[in-house]
């Protein structure tokens, strides 16, 4: 029999409300914390985008000014390898072909964005073709 | 004959053995109500998070479409799309869904290449989101 003052002594009960709500508090955590990381880490992929973009064109266009530079310095056939940031570089081939009458019309040949150096991957046990 | 005793009073009659009780029903409405809001800024959070980055991944579809467009020498044909641009001294604007584009147009290299310059900027906040430079062979001031 349970006395008064061994009741008293018991420790505070949890009812099987207060572990259910215990449960949801702990799964909505989870659920919060993974959506903002998962937000967050969509806003830096797309901010990569940008600047990604932005150095693609900003090269291309130097490239370009390359391009006009070679031809103006005379060369009938222009080739020439732009660095686009650390990995990457623009090959650019081009031509310029003189008809009878003068006038000379500028080719490109090739216009080709390249990976500069041989890239390693970190995870070995994936199978993929390096292009070699 | 004994009398009854009410729910929250204890065995010896006093009303302090349900105490436990409340203090559970307390504790579990105040965590609860904590976490609600805890979870509500992070859900708003992420939420705002992400059409940021939306709006930014669609800035970078739309500069791309200009510089590729301006890149292939069929900017007309591109404007044409957007029956809504307006032509400017400098260049172009177009304007919908909450962005701002803008053309800005310039010779560069004595007339040999035609050089543009693409903003995109954020109707509601002002802010740059992207800024691409493009250019294309004019075919002049080559000889």
């Amino acid at each position: 029999m349970i006395t008064p003052e061994k009741r008293l002594r018991q420790p505070p009960v949890v009812g099987t409300a207060s572990l259910l709500t215990i449960l949801t508090v702990l799964c909505l955590s989870c659920f919060a914390v993974l959506a903002r990381l998962s937000a967050e880490q969509e806003y830096r992929l797309a901010e990569k985008t940008v600047r990604a973009a932005e150095s693609a064109y900003e090269a291309d266009t130097s490239a370009l000014r390359e391009l006009i530079a070679h031809v103006r310095a005379g060369e009938q056939s222009v080739s020439f390898s732009y660095l686009c940031g650390e990995n990457a570089s623009i090959e650019v081939e081009a031509e310029i072909f003189c008809s009878p009458s003068g006038a000379g019309t500028l080719r490109i040949l090739r216009w080709q964005r390249c990976a500069q150096a041989g890239y390693e991957l970190l995870d070995d046990s994936i199978h993929i073709w390096n292009g070699n | 004959m004994t009398e009854r005793q009410s729910p929250f009073s204890g065995a010896s009659g006093r009303r302090w053995p349900a105490a436990p009780f409340f203090v559970e029903l307390i504790a579990m409405v105040l965590l609860f109500s904590l976490c609600a809001a805890l979870y509500l800024s992070f859900f708003a959070g992420a939420e705002h998070r992400s059409k940021e980055a939306q709006a930014l991944s669609a800035a970078v579809f739309e500069a791309q479409s200009a510089a590729e467009a301006l890149r292939a020498g069929r900017l007309e044909a591109y404007l044409s799309d957007h029956p809504g641009y307006e032509k400017m001294p400098e260049g172009y604007v177009l304007s919908g869904d909450g962005r701002t584009l803008s053309i800005t147009l310039t010779e560069e290299e004595a007339g040999a290449l035609l050089c543009g310059r693409i903003l995109v900027t954020d109707d509601e906040t002002g802010e740059e989101l992207i800024c691409l430079t493009s250019a294309a062979l004019t075919g002049g001031g080559l000889q």
